[in-house]
């Protein structure tokens, strides 16, 4: 089934922006729980988005030095069982 | 019946209460020093020979020891903590407002905190750090009980039903109404003896008193303000105007219904407090009582917003007094119709 | 105790640990998601302080416990249900959903309610001592605290207390190095958190707090001291958080040396490991052990996700307790 993963609210301060570093896995790569997706800069620093399935990342929804929201769909994965 | 003051009567619900249930103590600083004190004001007076073992002195560590007695609480005793000066409930503020008023809510109803905590408060001539009133600061804790009696029938029952409550009371004590005796005998201390029965009473937690009937004004006021206020009522009534005195007694929560009955009854409320006007009790009363009685009128006399001064003369110029009492009345009975 | 009893009760402390991890992390993504309210305060890494701790405790001794006290919870007997019902706000929580995650806990096995106050516990458990002692009960209680809550005044006058009294009290610092983002030793002179039991009048002892069993040991015997009347007892006990403070930390505060140093002294690797060595379970048994608590866990958020929310009726229940008994 296939999984949205959303932005988790990383940011130190709340409200501030969060911009898409780089993606780490390319599309239609396998994934595991817990395994790095992407990173972003908050406000405080580099960090990185966790994968909450595994499976196989089916598609990417941001690009690199693109803003992207708290709750924002930023990947979806097809998950294994 | 025997006709005592406040101190005494203290004593005596403190030891009945411990004999009738093994699981009161005492705990505090110098409450239990043979050959000592008995606390501050004498209340614990050689209660250590009686109960050995559970008149517990404590280290000079408010915050410590009345987060011990909340534990100890919170395990199904019955702790009376004693702090030596009202002032010094700021270093306990931790444990009883985020421990020991809040555990019962936030566990769901797991946990009880039955819990008295006695303290005393009001100007003595010790300047700011040992006179403040202390009322203001505990009113608006939600799970916090707070009483204040002004003689010493009250005294003792309010104590003996705050030991049997399974929450947590917190008991103000005027310095001038414990007519203590001797050495520990204040200038400026008031009468406030009370007959006082020989059979087991208890005086209810949420009940104001009515301590002089009357149908001009009401005169709300609890501890060492409701005998002055009661002294100004005298005054009042030589001069065709008939206060009505309600001694407060039950600060939190407020009795609303005996609070509201008075003043509708009146139309005219004058909220007396040793303490500053600004944020005081006074003002929770004043508001509350505007909000349940259409065009209430309403004075609130209070001390400045000033640290409690030393010099005697400061000093009694920051405490109300019943000069200024009958004067606020004598306005309040003039104002409107 | 025979062999197979010291075999079960070993595997009893890896499955433990076991189920702590799998509940933080699955936790950890509920929160990546977006579906939990509130915050987490979590304790990967700190899995053996809690459960060696536990372990040595009788099911009536208590513990008290702070802000993140997951860990504290699932050790001292709490279920991932009410955990996880307590967490989502739901009616069923262990506190019904008025306490949150930061006061989990439960009398009936033994856990108050967390204190999130920094060092707020460790006065309530002096509290608890005492009535132990004037009930002349031998329950302990067990006061877990971190290493930043040692610079508050409460530390100091509640283990004072505790001393002159001789109460039944195990004060349990689990030492991280860091209180918050703060290294230790920015915050005290002598980092040795142990040391400062002998200026009380007791004793202190510092653990390898990732070693589930040396911990255990630690604690038996300070809860065999406390029940015969010897006092109170200091166990420091030398850990690491693999997680951020709270949700939002990405632990830049922590080197990457460390971090990786730490990493290597995972408590549940390593006591895995010495089981395995030691014959006691093999790889596929430690594996199954893992499959049954994240099943566990996926079972008991399901069930939560739809447990009863409170009324709004319920908000005002329960400020105060009925008034009184006879």
């Amino acid at each position: 089934m296939r999984i949205d993963v959303r932005m988790p609210d990383l940011a130190a301060t709340e409200g501030s922006d969060i911009m898409v570093k780089r993606w780490l896995i390319p599309k239609g790569a396998r994934v595991k729980r817990g395994q790095a997706l992407l990173e972003v800069e908050t406000d405080k620093a580099t960090m990185e988005v966790e994968s909450i399935a595994t499976g196989v990342l089916a598609e990417t929804c941001v690009r690199p030095d693109g803003k992207v929201a708290v709750g924002e769909v930023i990947a979806r994965i097809e998950a294994e069982p | 019946m025997k006709r005592q003051g406040i101190a005494e009567s203290l004593r005596d619900a403190i030891a009945e209460e411990m004999e009738r249930d093994p699981r009161v103590f005492c705990i505090g600083e110098d409450i239990g020093v043979p050959g000592g004190w008995g606390g501050a004001f004498t209340v614990t007076l050689n209660l250590e020979k009686r109960f050995p073992g559970r008149i517990l002195n404590t280290p000079i560590a408010e915050l410590g020891f009345f987060g011990v007695a909340t534990g100890a609480a919170i395990m199904g005793m019955r702790p009376i903590v004693d702090v030596q000066y009202g002032d010094f409930l700021f270093l306990a503020s931790d444990q009883i407002v985020n421990n020991a008023a809040k555990l019962h809510y936030m566990s769901g109803g797991q946990i009880r905190v039955p819990m008295v905590m006695r303290a005393p408060v009001g100007a003595t001539g010790r300047s700011a750090q040992h006179a403040q009133s202390m009322e203001r600061y505990f009113i608006g804790v939600p799970g916090l009980k707070v009483v204040a009696p002004s003689n010493a029938y009250d005294a003792k029952g309010l104590l003996k039903a705050a030991v049997r409550d399974d929450n947590p009371v917190m008991m103000f004590e005027h310095k001038l109404l414990y007519g203590s005796k001797g050495a520990r005998a204040e200038p400026g201390a008031v009468d406030a003896t009370s007959d006082i029965p020989d059979e087991d009473y208890t005086v209810p937690l949420y009940a104001a008193s009515v301590m002089r009937p009357g149908s001009d004004m009401t005169i709300f006021a609890w501890l060492l303000m409701a005998h002055f206020a009661l002294h100004a009522a005298e005054q009042l009534a030589a001069e065709g105007i008939d206060a009505e005195v309600i001694d407060v007694r039950a600060l939190a929560p407020l009795d609303w219904p005996t609070l509201e009955r008075s003043a509708r009854k009146t139309g005219r409320a004058l909220i007396v407090e040793e303490g500053a006007k600004t944020g005081g009790l006074g003002a929770e009363i004043a508001a509350g009582l505007c909000e349940r009685v259409r065009r209430l009128q309403f004075e609130r006399l209070a001390s400045p917003n000033t640290p409690v001064p030393f010099s005697p003369t400061l000093e009694n110029a920051y405490r109300p007094d019943v000069a200024r009492i009958v004067a606020a009345a004598r306005r309040l009975a003039g104002s409107g119709e | 105790m025979t062999a197979r009893d010291r075999a079960d009760s070993r595997l009893g402390l890896l499955e433990r640990m076991i189920r702590i991890r799998e509940f933080e992390e699955g936790v950890r993504f509920l929160f990546l998601e977006g579906s939990m309210p509130g915050t987490i305060h979590q304790c990967q890494g700190q899995e053996a302080t809690a459960v060696g701790v536990c372990a040595a405790l009788r099911p009536d001794d208590f513990i008290t416990s702070t802000f993140r006290g997951h860990g504290h919870a699932l050790a001292k007997g709490l279920t991932e249900q009410e955990l996880l019902d307590e967490l989502f706000g739901a009616a069923t929580g262990c506190c019904k959903g008025k306490g949150g995650s930061m006061h989990v806990g439960d009398m009936s096995k033994g856990m108050v309610p967390g204190i999130a106050i920094v060092g707020g516990g460790i006065p309530l458990a002096t509290g608890m001592a005492l009535a132990f002692k004037l009930q002349k009960s031998d329950q302990v209680v067990a006061c877990f605290f971190g290493d930043g809550a040692v610079a508050e005044g409460a530390f100091h006058e509640a283990v004072n207390m505790a001393a002159i009294w001789g109460l039944p009290v195990i004060f349990v610092c689990e030492n991280n190095l860091y209180g918050a983002s703060t290294r230790v030793d920015l915050v005290m002179k002598n980092p040795r958190i142990a040391d400062r039991a002998s200026s009380y009048g007791f004793a202190g002892e510092t653990v390898d707090g990732n070693d589930v069993e040396a911990v255990c040991a630690a604690a038996k015997t300070a809860a065999a001291r406390c029940r015969e009347g010897g006092g109170p007892v200091l166990l420091e006990l030398l850990t690491y958080r693999q997680t951020g403070h709270s949700r939002r930390d990405a632990r830049a505060y922590q080197p990457e040396a460390e971090r990786k140093a730490w990493a290597a002294r995972d408590p549940i690797e390593i006591f895995a490991a010495r089981l395995e060595r030691e014959g006691v379970i093999d790889e596929a048994g430690v594996e199954r052990m893992r499959a049954q608590a994240a099943k566990r866990f996926t079972e008991a958020v399901e069930r939560a996700r739809s447990a009863p929310q409170p009324s709004p009726d319920d908000l005002e229940s329960e400020v105060f307790a009925p008034e009184s008994q006879p």
